[in-house]
């Protein structure tokens, strides 16, 4: 008798959490458009060279803040250009595939602060009506000061 | 943090005292599975997720468990490095613990069975930057943690409490709010079963 119950309430919590999968998994495939087939979409179907690196900071002012590009990470100190920013969103375009890292240095009375943010510049796809379309890369990067 | 870590004490040396005003039942150590797959620490400026697994022993109410902790984004924080330089990162953390805590008292709330519990976390908080190889310094925690744990079912507990948990951010306070729901996979007791087997096996009596 008791090697019934023991049997059964584990089968009973094995279930509860095979349910609790199943329907993690149902609504993560019910979310996934892999197999969309719009005719409508414009398909690209030649990968991306180049792509933009999108910056959003903090200059309700306009005022001239210093802004460092870097390839790579911020410590491998490969610096692609090194400008001042008036505005509060700027962009550039930089060879897709790779990884940035942007530094912005904000006065703040006698203290600096040093905003870093960055990440790789991916090249995105998805497929649609079986033919294989590529996306623009976008890097947004939020460096706005807090 | 003094007067709390004093209330902490006081609480715990009456703990005896309260719960054998409360609890005329017999103990004894009877341990169970624990589980929980929402256990959330947050304040107005930080949030982590966690889930933890362990033991709850339902005799002495006490609990037991290994956690793992998570902030499920990258946030904006700030560092201080110097007394001139503040460092902003977009940062991940990460926050692996052994958990322990103690329920006693019983009360009601609103129909609620309701008990206090306290207990500390012991664990090191990670993190991990965008943009660049650097860890975050990792910090070793003790994080006090009190507050009421309710009682949805006999092996449910959602415990709604404070803790403190030292991150060394400048812009996140330490003090949060900790809400974990822990279920407890118990097998049914022996005895349960036997004295409900005899109340299934009772045939009426005819007295006439």
């Amino acid at each position: 008798m008791k090697m019934k119950i023991s049997s059964q309430w584990i089968i009973i919590n094995c279930m509860r959490i095979l349910f609790f999968l199943v329907v993690s998994f149902l609504l993560a495939s019910c979310f996934s458009n892999n197999d969309d087939c719009d005719p409508t979409y414009y398909c690209y179907p030649i990968p991306y060279d180049f792509g933009w690196v999108n910056v959003d900071i903090t200059n309700d002012n306009n005022d001239s803040i210093l802004v460092i590009l870097y390839s790579g990470y911020v410590e491998d100190d490969y610096v692609i250009d090194s400008l001042h920013v008036t505005t509060n969103q700027f962009s550039v375009q930089l060879p897709a595939a790779e990884r940035y890292a942007v530094e912005v240095y904000y006065q703040n009375g006698p203290t600096t602060i040093i905003a870093l943010d960055g990440g790789r510049l991916r090249q995105r796809t998805r497929e649609n009506c079986g033919e294989t379309c590529y996306e623009e890369p976008n890097l947004n990067l939020d460096i706005r000061k807090l | 943090m003094k007067v709390f870590l004093a209330v902490v004490l006081i609480s715990v040396s009456l703990n005896g005292l309260t719960q054998s005003q409360f609890i005329s039942t017999a103990k004894k150590f009877n341990p169970a599975t624990s589980i929980s797959i929402f256990n959330n620490t947050f304040n107005s400026k930080d949030y982590y997720y966690g889930f933890s697994m362990g033991i709850e022993d339902l005799g002495y109410q006490w609990g037991a468990r290994f956690n793992f902790q998570f902030r499920p984004f990258f946030k904006r924080t700030l560092i201080q490095e110097s007394s001139s330089i503040v460092r902003q990162y977009r940062e991940k953390k990460y926050f692996i613990s052994f958990d322990f805590d103690k329920r006693f008292g019983n009360f009601d709330l609103g129909g609620l069975k309701t008990q206090l519990f306290l207990g500390t976390q012991l664990g090191v908080l990670l993190g991990n930057y965008r943009a660049a190889r650097s860890s975050a310094e990792a910090v070793f925690n003790i994080v006090p943690v009190g507050g009421l744990s309710f009682n949805l079912k006999e092996d449910t507990f959602l415990k709604v409490g404070f803790c403190y948990l030292r991150d060394k951010l400048i812009e996140v306070p330490d003090g949060k709010i900790s809400f974990n729901l822990i279920f407890t996979l118990k097998e049914p007791s022996r005895d349960a079963v036997e004295f409900q087997d005899e109340n299934e096996n009772k045939q009426p009596v005819d007295y006439y």
